[in-house]
């Protein structure tokens, strides 16, 4: 009898986040992640993750859950989720790309990926720096001789904007 | 409202993430991948890694476009780039093939996966200079000179580049050139990217005057394959061995070759069937470990001579080899089974001829109009430059059209 409850009875894993939020789950849910599946075969059910803060946390087991009950009728709600859940800012995808490169969900990631290039590919260099936050470490010299050799690649209009 | 208050800090793990930033980047077109390279620095050195460059390149990299060689005695010459799509056709990656100032102008000798070899239009062999370009990037070498400073390779034969970033983020040069031992044979010379210099490889070996060495060779399965009726050469590039190699039926002498190159990693030889059946096309494969042809596809062209009947020379007997002014530019195969098209050219026209549905359609037409066309068309100098119509003749052959290959291979 013992062991009929205990395989109805989910089992669940307790998620901690980088500023110590527990969050439980069900370990079907969680094994999504490469990561967690790993500690979860090495018999945690504690998972303390470090990288991944809360509010990229409770997105990603919102993400993990819709996909853990992925059926063949609910192919399109899924794509609707996914498509809300990319439009967000850049610092918010750039979050959750972090985490989810950290947990090890490939389709995530993908997704993520996909959608950031979308988003950059007709962009100036300008922009992709101000989205990105970095710093041209160029010389105006060396940036001028960098279009100049690829001046066919710099053709045209560019978008500029920031979102 | 952000996710959390850490996004500064998150913006760094992305920004300045090199396998972050490499998966983003996988997900980008090479023309944003080149306009990255101006980002930053490190940016710059990710794109331009040859990790990055093998993890890009696609498994199945199909030619995009042709560029045609348009030049005949009457002519100056020009490239003219032909997109294989009409719906959504890209662009020409250059419009001119000018990417350095060659007072002679510039010619294409060879297209090997993704790269282009290419040398000085019209210039007798000892100033003749020699390039590898990559038309994606527009990055480009100037090869040294075979020979070195010794100067003995005065008759070059031909130069064939062998590319695969699948086996090697390296590519060779292989030269034929006349022996300075005895002047009826040929020496091969072999240059590397690796050690950027020329060396000797193997012994002078009898001249073959029927094989033109110069625009025929084809880079396969770590070979050149000069393909010339029944003593065929190939030249192992990783063996550095010369060997014969059969080619179909050569017991039917009532077939022709019409046209070999390689597409995907398919060596392809078409075959005209015979004078009888002049629109009957066998179309082989040749087999993995290089030892035969397999018969691939079979088709007739009879509808396509229909559709554009000035292709026929009436003046000629119909079982003339020439009777139908028209000839195989290219077969290109791509990962699944419905992409294989050939490329055929007829007078003023290149044409798509899907292999799988024998349907086909008109990629291009030549003369007043096309030309003109400032998306497709890229001239060298000459603007206003068009191309003259003289009926039932082709303007190009297969050694004058050569695959676009996509690749960010960096030079």
């Amino acid at each position: 009898m013992a062991s009929t409850t205990e395989t109805k009875q989910k089992k669940m894993l307790i998620l901690k986040s980088a500023d110590n939020d527990e969050f439980e789950i069900e370990e079907s849910v969680g094994v999504q992640s490469e990561t967690i599946k790993n500690l979860v075969e090495d018999g945690f059910t504690f998972v303390p993750l470090p990288n991944v803060y809360t509010k990229a946390l409770i997105k990603i087991i919102d993400y993990l859950k819709k996909h853990a009950n992925k059926t063949d009728s609910n192919d399109e709600e899924i794509k609707t989720f996914d498509k809300d859940f990319v439009n967000t800012t850049f610092d918010d995808l750039f979050e959750l790309v972090s985490a989810a490169n950290y947990l090890h969900i490939s389709c995530l990631m993908n997704m993520l990926c996909q959608t950031i290039a979308d988003r950059i590919k007709d962009k100036s260099p300008e922009a992709v720096r101000k989205i990105f936050h970095i710093n041209c470490d160029y010389t105006p010299e060396e940036e001028a001789k960098i279009r100049k050799a690829n001046a066919q690649a710099f053709e045209g209009q560019f978008d500029e904007s920031l979102d | 409202m952000p996710i959390s208050s850490s996004s500064a800090s998150a913006n760094d793990q992305v920004a300045y993430n090199e396998g972050l930033l490499t998966q983003i980047f996988l997900h980008l077109p090479a023309k944003s991948l080149i306009r990255c390279k101006c980002v930053s620095k490190q940016w710059h050195f990710i794109i331009t890694s040859p990790h990055f460059t093998r993890l890009r390149t696609p498994r199945f990299n199909p030619a995009r476009g042709l560029f045609l060689h348009c030049s005949s005695f009457m002519i100056n010459p020009f490239h003219q780039f032909v997109p294989f799509t009409l719906e959504n056709p890209i662009s020409a990656p250059v419009h001119k093939l000018s990417f350095i100032d060659d007072p002679s102008r510039i010619r294409i000798l060879q297209s090997c996966n993704g790269l282009l070899l290419c040398c000085s239009f019209r210039v007798p062999e000892p100033n003749k200079n020699y390039y590898v370009y990559n038309p994606t990037t527009q990055q480009f070498v100037t090869l040294l000179r075979p020979g070195g400073e010794r100067q003995i390779t005065k008759v070059v034969f031909g130069m064939e580049l062998a590319f695969d970033p699948w086996k090697s983020p390296h590519y060779k040069v292989i030269c034929t050139r006349r022996s300075e031992l005895d002047p009826d044979h040929h020496q091969i010379e072999i240059y590397s990217s690796e050690t950027k210099k020329w060396r000797v490889s193997g012994p002078p070996f009898p001249a073959r005057y029927d094989i033109g060495f110069a625009y025929t060779g084809v880079y396969w399965n770590s070979a050149i394959y000069w393909a010339c009726g029944a003593t065929s050469l190939r030249f192992n590039v990783e063996q550095e061995k010369l060997e014969k190699f059969s080619m179909p039926c050569i017991n039917n002498e009532e077939s022709r070759v019409a046209y070999y190159g390689e597409s995907c990693g398919y060596l392809h030889l078409v075959q005209v069937y015979s004078r009888q059946k002049l629109t009957f096309y066998n179309i082989y494969e040749m087999k993995t470990d290089g030892t035969e042809w397999l018969l691939k596809y079979q088709v007739n062209v009879e509808d396509v001579v229909d559709a554009f009947p000035h292709m026929i020379r009436h003046y000629l007997e119909p079982t003339d080899w020439h009777y139908f002014a028209m000839a195989v530019l290219l077969v290109v195969r791509g990962e699944k089974e419905e992409d294989a098209f050939m490329v055929l050219h007829i007078p003023r026209m290149v044409i798509r001829y899907n292999l799988r549905d024998y349907t086909f359609y008109k990629l291009c037409e030549f003369g007043n109009t096309s030309t003109q066309d400032d998306n497709y068309g890229f001239e060298e100098e000459d603007e206003d430059y068009e191309v003259p119509v003289t009926l039932v003749s082709l303007e190009l052959d297969r050694s004058s059209a050569f695959q676009y290959i996509e690749s960010l291979y960096s030079l």
